[in-house]
């Protein structure tokens, strides 16, 4: 009975330590992306000139990730500004130089959500700026120089430095149970974790019991 | 050492042990229980973390479920692709769906805005029933969808997250019988020493790809818990003889299966051939062609049922499935035999130099193992790259285990060659029926139509393995080896769970 109690336990500890690196790993994380793919540079901004569209932008956003491309130049000065009637605006800045692809421009952490946010990519540079995202319709496609572009910019809003799994839990816990919209609501994600934990305590309990039958 | 003995020809069990329904279920070991208990937990902690409608299909599969529920009605494919009903397309809209689904660096909308208008559209959207249009799942067999419609009913006040979250522990449930079947098939093939059907069926009902799927409205999870049901009833009468009582359970199971999803069709020659077989070593006896013709019967009554209420309450043609693949697009190339077959010689085994080139890759390795090892949600996340190979490291060296005990019992094998034909032919019935149809899509330019969990239903065969491994090594090795494969199998599913807590919810 011993031995096996020792296998077990050596065997809880090679769990633990096989998923603790997945749990600790460090990440930006998403909080929430606009829904509007990357699939074609549909917005384009001409030097000097800015790309303007209504966004919801989450609480908690310390970044914003767009898709950019600069016809093989080094990237132009960029600013990306964050307005709404009635709060202050949010600004983060891009200098010149950087690499043409997957661009994040930090901001000032939004605090709360902001509805119907009017969000500004401008180009503060020479020569043409292309921004991926998705062909819609023109009534809610984003505004280049006042006048509708046909698409929409594809923005991905991230928290303002890289977290773990385990620091982000309690903020997991309230998207789970909003997510999912049902019993039991905030204990959602405490009770898949209690029952994966059963699951894991009973399995070994069940071998112990037929190790030794 | 495992203990392979010759099929017996007389039903067995004790003498004076419990009888009636309480008497059966005392019958069933404790083990047994347990671990179907825990595969049941399993899936519930799955379906907790799962978003709605992000286990494949899950929207069509609960829309069916709703409008029988709803009307008597089964669902129609509309000509106009008008999916589902007011309530869920709400849904759908308010937690992004379409755009979540194939971009797993899109978590699911969760801010408090969101919250509010998930609350609102839940609060207001009334049509429960839309133009009865499934999509995908349209043309599937009801049988599984009554069942769903009981928590339905029981939840009908509810809002779609709440009868969904009520629908998914149906599937939960069935996860679990399907692993009490498995322990009971491993029992069945291999009499001996308990461990090795407990790590096995362990093993089956804790494998992530299962528990995803298990976890969500899909009648996959009846198709699952059919075929493991089957294979159990297909296992008795090869090792204990036919009789009347396990040849009619063998038909229903078979039955009723077609009825949970047609592909259980794929199984039926192999049925038959085991219950001919069993027949046949009887030596033709009056008792034994009696039970062959009731489990015909027993086969034919549920598809009898079904084709009747077709033609008069529902307007249903009894298969009506088989066009599925091939309405969607026009053929664009004449099926060809020979390319036909060097299509299902490619999708499971290396491509020979004299084939053309079909499938790009490995599908054994990029198709089947890293779909089964774990590609979860629309095929959209998986885990880590090393993961895959560690995996299939580990397969191989349980698979070289198991055929050494094969090996080391060949002298008793020989006596069970037909129970060995008989669960090759389920396994091979299977993947020609997924080869055929894949083929097809392939034909018209359809999406690739092959995915891992389309295995699933060979669960049994597959807990052989671990089960077979335990039984190769000396005694005293077996506990360490047990322990050793089912943390691998813990190990395995908690990290799939953890990837899925991660992938949508940021």
């Amino acid at each position: 009975m011993r031995g096996i109690l020792a296998i077990l336990t050596v065997g809880l500890a090679l769990l633990v330590v096989g998923i603790a690196p997945a749990l600790d790993r460090p990440k930006q994380r998403v909080i929430r992306a606009n829904l509007q793919p990357p699939v074609a540079f549909s917005v384009i901004v001409p030097p000097r000139r800015r790309a303007c569209q209504r966004e919801l932008v989450p609480d908690g956003t310390g970044a914003i990730w767009l898709r950019a491309g600069t016809y093989g130049a080094p990237g132009p000065p960029l600013r990306v500004v964050i307005s709404g009637s009635a709060t202050s605006s949010i600004t983060g800045r891009l200098r010149r130089g950087w690499l043409e692809g997957d661009v994040t421009v930090p901001i000032p952490e939004v605090r709360g959500d902001r509805r119907e946010a009017r969000l500004c990519v401008t180009n503060n540079g020479s020569r043409r700026l292309a921004l991926a995202g998705t062909n819609v319709a023109a009534a809610s496609s984003a505004r280049v120089g006042g006048r509708r572009s046909g698409g929409r910019m594809s923005l991905v809003y991230l928290e303002p430095s890289q977290t773990t799994v385990i620091a982000t839990a309690p903020e997991l816990v309230r998207r789970v149970s909003v997510v999912r919209d049902a019993l039991p609501g905030s204990a959602t994600l405490p009770l898949a974790v209690l029952l994966a934990l059963g699951v894991v305590g009973g399995a070994g309990m069940l071998l112990a019991r037929e190790a030794r039958a | 050492m495992i203990v392979v003995a010759p099929a017996e020809r007389s039903p067995a069990g004790p003498r004076g042990r419990p009888r009636g329904r309480l008497g059966a279920l005392r019958r069933v070991p404790v083990a047994a229980r347990w671990v179907a208990l825990l595969a049941c937990l399993n899936a519930v902690a799955w379906g907790l973390i799962v978003p709605p409608f992000h286990t494949p299909d899950e929207a069509s599969h609960f829309f069916y479920a709703q409008y029988i529920a709803e009307t008597g009605e089964l669902p129609t494919t509309s000509p106009d692709a008008n999916w589902y009903s007011g309530d869920i397309n709400g849904v759908l809209y308010a937690e992004g769906f379409w755009a979540v689904i194939g971009r797993p660096e899109y978590p699911v909308p969760s801010t408090r805005t969101d919250q509010a208008t998930l609350e609102e559209i839940q609060r207001t959207a009334q049509d429960r029933t839309g133009v009865g249009d499934a999509s995908s799942a349209s043309n599937n067999p009801p049988l599984y969808y009554l069942a769903e419609a009981v928590p339905y009913a029981l939840m009908h006040r509810a809002d779609v997250t709440g009868r969904l979250a009520a629908m998914r522990l149906v599937s939960a449930l069935f996860a679990g019988l399907t692993t009490l079947c498995v322990f009971l098939f491993l029992r069945e093939v291999l009499p001996g020493r308990p461990l090795p059907w407990t790590v096995g069926a362990l093993a089956a009902g804790l494998q992530p790809l299962f528990g995803f799927v298990s976890s969500g409205v899909t009648n996959d999870a009846g198709l699952f818990l059919a075929s493991a049901a089957l294979l159990f009833a297909v296992a008795r009468v090869l090792r204990r003889g036919i009789t009347v009582r396990r040849a009619i359970a063998v038909g229903l199971l078979l039955g009723l299966g077609v009825l949970v999803k047609t592909q259980v069709i794929a199984f039926l020659p192999t049925a038959g051939l085991a219950l001919g077989a069993a027949a046949w070593r009887s030596r033709g006896t009056i008792r034994a062609w009696r039970a062959l013709a009731a489990g015909l019967l027993g086969a034919l009554a549920p598809t009898l049922v079904y084709a009747v209420l077709g033609r008069t309450v529902w307007s249903r043609p009894l298969v009506d499935r088989v066009s599925d693949v091939t309405a969607s697009v026009g053929s664009s190339r004449p099926w060809l035999l020979q390319e036909q077959i060097s299509y299902l010689w490619q999708l499971y085994l290396p491509r020979m130099p004299n084939l053309d080139d079909i499938w790009p890759g490995v599908p054994a390795y990029d198709l089947w193992l890293t779909g089964f090892v774990g590609r979860f949600g629309w095929l959209d996340y998986g885990l880590d790259a090393w993961t895959y190979r560690f995996a299939g490291g580990v397969f191989v060296v349980v698979a070289v285990l198991a055929f050494t005990a094969l090996w080391a019992r060949r002298a008793t094998l020989r006596g069970r060659a037909i129970e060995l034909f008989v669960y090759v032919g389920f396994a091979g019935g299977l993947c020609v029926a997924i080869g055929v149809l894949g083929y097809r899509a392939y034909l018209i330019r359809a999406p690739t139509f092959e995915q891992a969990r389309y295995l699933l239903p060979l669960l049994p065969l597959y807990a052989l393995f671990p089960a077979l491994a335990v039984s190769a090594v000396p005694r005293r090795w077996a506990a360490p080896l047990a322990v050793l494969i089912t943390t691998g199998v813990l190990f395995h599913s908690v990290l799939a769970q953890v990837t899925t807590v991660v992938r949508y919810y940021g």
